[in-house]
């Protein structure tokens, strides 16, 4: 027996023999044969019933909706084949969208087709009722709700008013807790900062587009705000040099972690968190000292501001900000970072009063809720928690058992209270510690109400039934105010006609649903005067504050830039995208400089402790040129422990670390390398170097104004030996403008959505087998700026060359040229040779090493529902890459012709350029006139990405021009 | 001593030489004729419906036309198969009793659709979209043949790539006037060819023989 054993075991350690290989060979041929003998089953057709209003089956339609996030909206359209929502596209309409989209927008629609979902209510673990949830909590109370507590996120929702006022009228005594990790525990630092410079809690409001000279005081204004997608825009509007001759915004960035923004900055100051405050009383100063005229500035806070006057190095650059800053008054723009101290956003409110940058910063009243005096922190419910003060607690949607500080230990409080209700899409941490737990809607399933950044308020509404039976966060509050039979769409038309009075008709709402938001209820400008007193005894107290000591290591908490505070860690598209700047994926890391590596003896990968007050976490170090030194950045939302089977495991949990006042940053924080610890990081782009090659070309905008030809060698005719080809008709192409390419990533994610990209997981992505088709490479740029570090962000996709090196080598013509001018991609031709990727030189093809689908449960079930019908999902051994979105081309050539018109300029628009929020990718034909994408195409900084192959691609890029200050060598 | 080989080994030797022969190239050529037979096309198989429809009946006898059901044909890459509203328009007024008609109205009352069985199946990573080729002048007829004459609908062509592709790199026989789409029976005076030419110029037909016309 024991011999036998041995010997099978030795068997399967060598794997599979030549003759069982043979057999099996043998066997699948026989099988397949017999397989190919059998009729083909018939497949059903399942017709309407009664066709819905205004479905034509097989043509899809949008509905405008809005995503919440943190209690700011940004509009959408949806795509919904046959009721099911499919993609995502902004809302051209929107003021927080304006047609474009980011990575959160992008992967939500996956977030419906979550297959961790939670499908049931459940009590104690065992499964329960709606009916039961009402008959305990519809009731009365006799203690006028002194015990009732509610905790969520913040809201800007109208309808929530509404509701969180039916019931306080029933349980006066009742109080909520607006909760969001990322924004702080102790409230809105944006508003107290206006609160100091002001004297009232007041809303920054930007126009990036009015601006020359921008000052980012660590706002990532470009991909990390609630507005970002419009300032992008605008932004991109002030930034674009559309000649040589044209004018170009400046941007000084001052922040820790290199951000999007600053990877845009034409001088970016590297600053541990601590030292921004200083840096901006710095500049205040220097811009005091600026002869602005009289009453600029308070004479009080002028003399607050004196000591402040920068010393040191770059003392220099500062007092070149603040000259640039002077010498444009009216058309400067100080923004400050919403996690930054009251006192930063004050010094950038005195800076835009001062310089009287009216056009580009101004102020409304906040858009955010508050619930006056039934509204309470995380701090004080924790308190009346541990006094055993609440019997009834109910958590709708947010997560405080993941993300409040560990030093509240709040989930041991929640678990103490008697009855307790979660309501959300996942059975996470918090539902964990909950006795009740009621399934919540996504946003493609609700209705609602929430107000954009600027107050303009939206519609949210249902692309589809509640999948898994889910309520909002309305209706479980109208359960709490006696509502018997709670239906979030006539909550939402009830409230909608009582705040609109006569306004409010059912047409008026219909209007409002069809068009995403009620156009003219943005928040009017409020024009406060300056309260010097409070704003120069602040700035004073900051001079006198002692600097965090030389050696001390700083810590900044961020909310990631793909699961945001973990509520996203679930979605595998998110996961799976490459981080902007660092290119991680599926991990979030210690994130440091260079030099500090240098100085902690640490590499890339090399776990560590790290210990902050106490508290530690295991984490693996990824080194980032750029960092400031003296300090580690942590991404928010990993180390997920709840029933999410995709966010479990993936990287650690940096709220552990977090003290009670969940502030931004801290100091003290000391690493200890794990001796002989590694943690693989699967980072896409290792490499950041051009080594010399002219792959992603910048230049400033001096050397482009002195040589506007310097992108020549790169473009135009080469010698060739084979015939060119001849083209008639369409001819589509692409120009990427770099100038304003923020590398935020969204087009990564649109793209994934539109073609059915599939997720590998993070093993094959350390096996570089990702499937994106489009990527974004971040160089160091050449040449004059190399020493910055300066980035250059380049989206990279299959180039659709005239003259393309795949097609030789194919040898089985599973990849060929359409006379549209299209690189097309044969999936039924296709046999795997691989040729066609070794062969190419900008290395944009995909192999299917697997059946995905087979291989990662989250890329089939009800995910399969996300799918566009009108893309193939490819199978395993064979190559695919980028197409040009030639489904979204044929659907428009098939439109015209059936019109009996020609296509029109702009009419073809591919799912990347449709998400960019700084319109950098255009996508049109060569055959029509009038478009960006053929202008821009004119200008003298387009080239082609390694022209002297003379591949001749028909992606052009434009090169990045930076703008920065000569005064500042 | 005998022979090793009696003379008829000859013979058998010739005659096992030319099995093997054929028998290697019917290995080959039978699975390429195959593919092409209605055994794998599916030709002229009949498809039970759930319900029995004829065609002859509502096209012949009551003059319907197509895109009366098929109502999405021109706008649409699905033809459209008509919800079970649209038989009851008809049929709670007519044989609104008819036993025939009691899945009809089991659906129409139950809400749950009356699950159809396709008799046309084109691969998955096929788009084909009607609206164009209708469009363009391409009848029903075309493709789908004499369904007026047919009690329950079969499959009269291949639908495999080669057909698709005769018509693609010469779609000038297959036009027709646009009035002419639904009718079964038209047929151009003289010769297709002229006709064709003239329509195919009139509308810019166009050869189309780029894989993503189909593939995406």
């Amino acid at each position: 027996m024991d011999d036998e054993r041995q010997g099978s075991s030795a068997d399967e350690a060598e794997g599979v023999s030549r003759r069982d290989l043979l057999k099996l060979l043998g066997a699948s041929m026989a099988l397949a044969g017999v397989a190919g003998c059998n009729p083909k089953a018939t497949e059903g057709i399942l017709p309407y019933v009664e066709v819905p209003r205004d479905v034509t089956p097989g043509i899809r339609r949008f509905y405008a909706t809005s995503m919440d996030l943190d209690g700011f909206a940004t509009g959408l359209l949806v795509e919904s084949h046959e009721g099911r929502p499919t993609k995502i596209e902004g809302n051209p309409e929107h003021p927080a969208s304006l047609g474009a989209t980011g990575v959160i927008e992008q992967a939500s629609v996956l977030g419906l087709y979550d297959r961790e979902r939670a499908r049931g209510l459940r009590l104690r673990g065992g499964p329960a009722t709606w009916e039961a949830f009402l008959a305990r909590f519809g009731g009365e109370r006799r203690d006028r709700g002194a015990g009732l507590r509610f905790l969520l996120y913040p809201t800007s929702s109208p309808l929530l008013g509404d509701m969180i006022g039916r019931v306080l009228a029933r349980h006066p005594a009742a109080r909520f807790t607006f909760h969001s990790p990322t924004r702080g525990v102790r409230g809105d630092q944006a508003l107290d900062g206006a609160r100091l410079a002001f004297g009232e809690a007041l809303l920054p409001q930007r126009d990036f587009s009015q601006a020359r000279v921008i000052v980012s005081l660590d706002a990532d204004f470009l991909a990390g705000m609630p507005f970002s997608l419009r300032y992008s825009r605008q932004f991109a509007e002030a930034r674009r040099p559309a000649s040589p001759s044209a004018g170009m915004c400046r941007l000084y960035v001052v922040e820790s972690m290199m951000s999007p923004t600053g990877s845009m900055a034409d001088h970016r100051l590297r600053r541990r968190p601590s030292e921004i405050a200083a840096t901006a009383a710095s500049l205040a100063a220097a811009v005091a000292r600026l002869p602005l005229g009289p009453q600029a500035l308070p004479a009080e806070v002028a003399a607050a501001l004196g000591p402040a006057a920068a010393t040191g190095k770059d003392a220099a650059v500062i007092e070149a900000m603040a000259r640039d800053l002077g010498r444009h008054p009216g058309a400067g723009l100080v923004v400050a970072g919403d996690h930054q101290p009251p006192v930063v956003h004050a010094i950038a409110h005195l800076l835009n009063t001062a310089l009287r940058n009216d056009a580009a910063a101004w102020l409304t009243r906040p858009v955010l809720l508050r619930a006056g005096d039934a509204e309470q922190g995380l701090e004080a419910l924790t308190a009346e928690l541990r006094a055993g003060r609440v019997d009834t607690l109910v958590i709708l949607e947010a997560n405080p058992s993941y993300t409040a500080p560990p030093d509240l230990d709040f989930p041991r409080w929640l678990r103490a209270v008697p009855e307790s209700v979660y309501v959300g899409l996942h059975e996470n941490e918090t539902a964990g510690d909950c006795a009740w737990f009621v399934p919540g809607t996504h946003y493609l399933e609700a209705w609602g109400d929430a107000r954009a950044y600027d107050g303009t308020l939206s519609m949210v509404q249902p692309l589809i039934q509640p999948l898994f039976g889910g309520r909002t966060a309305a209706e479980i509050l109208a359960v709490l105010a006696g509502d018997p039979i709670p239906d979030a769409h006539r909550l939402l038309r009830e409230s909608w006609a009582r705040r609109q009075g006569a306004a409010g008709s059912d047409a008026a709402m219909d209007a409002a649903l069809k068009h995403g938001l009620v156009p003219g209820t943005a928040a009017p400008r409020v024009t406060p005067t300056l309260t010097p007193a409070p704003l120069a005894a602040a700035i004073a107290a900051l001079a006198a504050a002692p600097a965090a000591p030389e050696g001390a290591l700083e810590v900044a908490f961020a909310p990631d830039p793909r699961v945001y505070d973990g509520r996203f860690a679930n979605n595998p598209w998110l996961q799976e995208l490459p981080a902007p700047i660092t290119k991680l994926t599926w991990d979030n890391a210690a994130l440091l400089a260079p030099a500090t590596a240098r100085r902690l003896g640490l590499e890339n990968e090399d776990l560590v402790t790290l210990d902050l007050g106490g508290r530690d976490v295991e984490a693996p170090v990824l080194v980032v040129p750029g960092h400031a030194e003296g300090a580690v950045t942590l991404h928010l939302g990993y180390g997920r422990r709840g029933a999410e089977e995709i966010a479990a495991g993936v990287g650690f949990d940096a709220y552990r670390l977090r003290s009670a006042a969940g502030e931004a940053h801290a100091t003290g924080l000391t690493i200890r390398r794990i001796e002989g610890a590694r943690h693989p990081l699967a980072v896409t782009q290792p490499h950041r170097s051009q080594e010399g090659r002219p792959i992603a070309l910048s230049a400033t905008l001096d050397h482009y104004r002195a040589h506007p030809d310097f992108t020549a060698s790169q473009r135009g005719p080469l010698p060739s030996l084979l015939a060119l080809p001849v083209y008639k008709g369409e001819q589509w192409a692409m120009t990427i403008d770099l100038a304003i390419c923020t590398g935020c990533s969204s087009c990564v994610v649109a793209c994934q959505a539109e073609n059915n990209v599939l997720v590998v997981g993070k093993e094959e992505v350390l096996n570089k087998r990702e499937m994106h088709w489009l990527r974004i490479d971040t160089y160091e740029a050449e040449g004059e700026r190399a020493a910055a570090p300066a980035l250059v962000h380049q989206p990279m996709l299959c180039q659709h060359c005239e003259m393309a090196p795949c097609e030789y080598v194919c040898p089985v013509n599973a990849t060929v040229h359409s006379p549209d001018g299209l690189n097309e991609m044969v999936y039924n031709r296709c046999v795997g040779t691989r040729f066609c990727s070794n062969n190419c030189p900008y290395k944009v093809r995909r192999f299917n090493w697997y059946d995905w689908v087979e291989r990662r449960p989250d890329n089939g079930g009800i995910a399969m529902l996300q799918r566009n019908p009108e893309v193939t999902v490819r199978e395993r051994g064979v190559m695919e890459k980028c197409t040009f979105c030639v489904q979204r081309i044929r659907r428009a050539e098939i439109a015209a012709r059936v019109e009996g018109r020609p296509i029109r300029p702009g009419e073809v628009r591919t799912a990347c350029q449709e998400a960019c929020p700084t319109r950098a990718i255009q996508f049109g034909s060569l055959a029509h006139r009038g478009t960006e994408m053929l202008a821009w195409r004119e200008e003298p900084r387009v080239y082609s990405v390694l022209h002297e192959l003379g591949t001749r691609p028909r992606v052009q890029y434009l090169a990045r021009i930076d703008n920065p200050n000569p005064e500042i060598a | 001593m005998a022979a090793t080989f009696p003379p008829w080994s000859n013979t058998a030797f010739g005659v096992a030489l030319a099995a093997l022969l054929l028998g290697g190239a019917a290995v080959i050529a039978a699975p390429i004729v195959y593919v092409r037979t209605p055994w794998n096309t599916n030709e002229r198989v009949t498809v039970t419906q759930p319900v029995e429809f004829d065609h002859r009946h509502h096209y012949q006898d009551d003059s319907i036309d197509c895109r009366f059901c098929h109502n999405t044909v021109e706008q649409a890459a699905t033809a459209g198969i008509p919800s079970t509203g649209k038989c009851m328009g008809c049929h709670n007024q007519i044989w609104n009793d008819s036993p025939k008609l009691e899945i009809v109205r089991q659906s129409y009352f139950s809400g749950a659709p009356i699950r159809w069985r396709r008799v046309h199946n084109l691969p998955d990573f096929v788009y084909f979209n009607h609206a164009i080729h209708v469009s363009q002048g391409i009848g029903c007829v075309t493709c789908h043949g004499r369904v007026d004459q047919m009690a329950a609908v079969q499959q009269v062509v291949t639908l495999q790539m080669g057909w698709c592709l005769d018509c693609h790199r010469a779609p000038e026989r297959h036009l027709r006037p646009l009035d002419k789409i639904a009718s079964m029976t038209w047929a151009p005076e003289g010769d297709p060819e002229v006709l064709g030419r003239e329509l195919a110029a009139a509308r810019g037909t166009r050869r189309l023989t780029s894989c993503t016309t189909c593939h995406r």
